[in-house]
């Protein structure tokens, strides 16, 4: 069962969000041409133990001398011992951590804002639609249902990648589809020979699936392009607004609500988010520029 | 609340009596013109401390807020990291803080203090924090054209949330109101004399007679906070409104209500850096650029737009149970392009009440 952490507990330096605790490098997995997961493990051993984290959350991950970057958490929850972010080089702190190696030290400050909201989602059928790098948040998602696969009605997962080899967790997603606990739905945007699954927007996929509206809860994180194609499409087949999950993404520099970087009309992504319910940001959701 | 009496020409051992009990004190000066600055109050200067004086520039929030804020110390050796959080926190008085101010500090309390996770940096300064208001009651020195805090409601006379109120009654004469335990110690000086009812009337009669000498009294908040929450602010309105921002982020750094800062590191010496945090500006291009360079709120409209919403939208009012601004008029002094908060209310309310005015009445007449 996951617990919902209660909130102060949940926050490693509680009373002090704004300093960080070093972790270090134990593992670097590549997953694609720029993107690789990077194992931690959170140097002082009180704290190892006592950080908790839901999945959806995220970390201010901090290069020493360099910045932070707010990344989500993709590692199995119930893992006290590691945990993993996923991590494209494509800004000034994930650069640095490109050229980091085994045995390096980051800094770390979370786990911060609101994650997939699981417990609202018992004997309810799940659809998780990822695109990118949008697996890594829903990765953790993904080890907590299949720890409570009892709870949960059917369970798939639609992927987006832009080509096959873009696609990440490779080896697991193969794992996922084998053992027959979930449906598994992947799709790239454009392919090489020895892709034999379906070519095209992740959208696409959700016309192959026969949901149940009324049952069903939705989990999206991908590109902003996405997020708003697969809301538009899955509130045209009656799913509930209030059951339709979406994890956004900011410019963020402190993580609890300061900063101002991560407003969203009314509300502060890192703080009320990263995972949103539809029916609470409905009015700015579908805005050009917000 | 306690009300006493004291002569002006005891400012200066007022003051001296705040510095005795440990504050440095630091005081609005006015130089040659109108330029005034706030400074810290020695024995050479305390001479020039004056009670009414045109309200500076930069206002004191940079006593509970600095522009740039060191937040931690970060030393490497062998590998390994060592990190100490660092924190300032000075015992300080404000003399001759305005009421648009104070209530610019209470609002930064609010939101710095008043949620889940309380800023420690924060909350160390302000509890060091001493507040001797001063009300404006000289339509020449203490008020600007720009000053509009009679719309905000936060002024000439600050309500509450001041350790010490000081007030001109004329005649050499100056009411002291104490806001807290703090304020009423100094009540203990030899300075003060008892207040009778005769002065808290006269005290009444000069605010209701300086209300009249405001001359920016026309920006009407209520609607303007209706429309913009509502999202009924026409879209080209907001582009006026961009068309004539110059991207220069001063209305951020003059505002005693702006709350937004960037964390950056900076290196002090080998194998040393500190974080800092600095104030930072939405009206800047690159305030919500992310990595790899896609920037949701590009247009220098949206940017405006998203400004206003969060400082008049009741959202965040209901949030920090005021608006975020306070009338100070610092905005509308500073922008080139006259898109300050009482220039925006009025393009707001004009715009939006000509919307609703052609929009058509439903057939049923409801």
């Amino acid at each position: 069962m996951i617990a919902v952490q209660d909130r102060a507990s949940v926050v490693c330096h509680d009373s002090r969000p704004m300093v960080p605790v070093t972790a270090t490098i134990v593992e670097i997995q590549e997953e694609s041409s720029n993107t690789r997961t990077y194992v931690l493990q959170i140097d002082d051993p009180a704290l190892r133990s006592a950080y908790r984290f839901e999945p959806g959350q995220f970390n201010m991950v901090y290069v020493f001398g360099v910045g932070e970057a707010a990344i989500s958490i993709s590692s199995d929850p119930a893992n006290n011992e590691y945990l993993a972010h996923t991590i494209r080089h494509v800004g000034s702190v994930t650069r640095a951590i490109a050229r980091m190696k085994v045995g390096d030290k980051l800094g770390l400050r979370g786990p911060f804002g609101h994650g997939w909201p699981i417990s609202r989602c018992r004997g309810r059928d799940i659809l998780m639609v990822a695109g990118g790098i949008g697996l890594a948040p829903i990765r953790p998602l993904i080890y907590a249902i299949l720890a409570n696969r009892g709870q949960f009605g059917r369970v798939v997962l639609m992927y987006g990648g832009r080509s096959p080899s873009d696609l990440l967790y490779q080896k697991e997603l193969a794992a996922w589809r084998d053992d027959g606990q979930m449906d598994l739905l992947v799709s790239v945007d454009y392919s090489i020979a020895q892709w034999d699954g379906p070519v095209g927007v992740v959208t696409d996929l959700i016309k192959r699936l026969r949901i149940r509206p009324d049952r069903t809860s939705v989990m999206v994180c991908g590109p902003r392009m996405m997020n708003r194609h697969v809301t538009w499409q899955l509130l045209r087949l009656r799913v509930a607004p209030d059951q339709l999950f979406i994890s956004l993404e900011r410019n963020m520099r402190c993580g609890v609500g300061r900063c101002g970087h991560c407003q969203y009309g009314p509300k502060f992504v890192c703080k009320d988010g990263p995972v949103f319910s539809y029916e609470s940001i409905r009015e700015v959701f579908g805005k050009e520029e917000i | 609340m306690k009300a006493r009496l004291m002569r002006s020409e005891d400012l200066a051992m007022l003051v001296n009596a705040i510095r005795r009990r440990g504050y440095e004190v630091v005081a609005p000066f006015c130089n040659k013109g109108r330029d005034t600055y706030y400074d810290t109050v020695t024995d050479e200067n305390i001479g020039r401390v004056r009670l009414h004086v045109p309200n500076p520039y930069y206002p004191p929030k940079r006593f509970v807020l600095p522009p740039i804020e060191r937040l931690l110390r970060v030393k490497r050796a062998n590998g390994a990291y060592d990190i100490q959080a660092t924190y300032e926190a000075p015992k300080r008085a404000i003399f001759g803080i305005r009421s648009c101010d104070v209530a610019g500090i209470y609002h930064l309390d609010r939101f710095y203090l008043g949620r889940e996770f309380p800023d420690t940096y924060y909350a160390r300064r302000r509890r060091e924090l001493l507040l001797v208001n001063v009300v404006c009651t000289n339509a020449e020195l203490d008020i600007s054209d720009a000053c509009f805090c009679v719309c905000t409601d936060t002024g000439p006379a600050a309500r509450d949330h001041f350790d010490l109120q000081l007030m001109d009654l004329g005649a050499g004469e100056l009411l002291a109101v104490a806001g807290s335990s703090a304020g009423e110690a100094l009540f203990e000086e030899p300075i003060f004399t008892r207040a009778a009812q005769e002065h808290v009337e006269r005290r009444r009669q000069i605010l209701s007679e300086v209300r009249k000498r405001f001359k920016t009294t026309t920006c009407w908040f209520s609607a303007t906070v209706r429309y913009v929450s509502q999202g009924s602010v026409p879209e080209r309105t907001w582009e006026e409104i961009g068309n004539r921002c110059l991207e220069c982020g001063g209305c951020t750094y003059v505002c005693p209500a702006c709350t937004c800062f960037t964390v950056s590191d900076r290196p002090t010496g080998r194998d040393e850096i500190e974080r800092v945090r600095i104030w930072d500006s939405c009206a800047l291009g690159g305030f919500t650029r992310m990595a790899g360079g896609h920037n949701p709120r590009k247009s220098v409209h949206d940017r405006r737009n998203r400004r206003f919403f969060r400082k008049l939208a009741h959202y965040f009012i209901q949030r920090e149970l005021s608006m975020a601004c306070v009338g100070c008029g610092r905005c509308a002094a500073v922008c080139h392009g006259d898109v300050g908060m009482p220039s925006v209310v009025e393009m707001i309310r004009r715009a939006a009440a000509l919307e609703e005015k052609i929009e058509p009445v439903p057939a049923d007449g409801r």
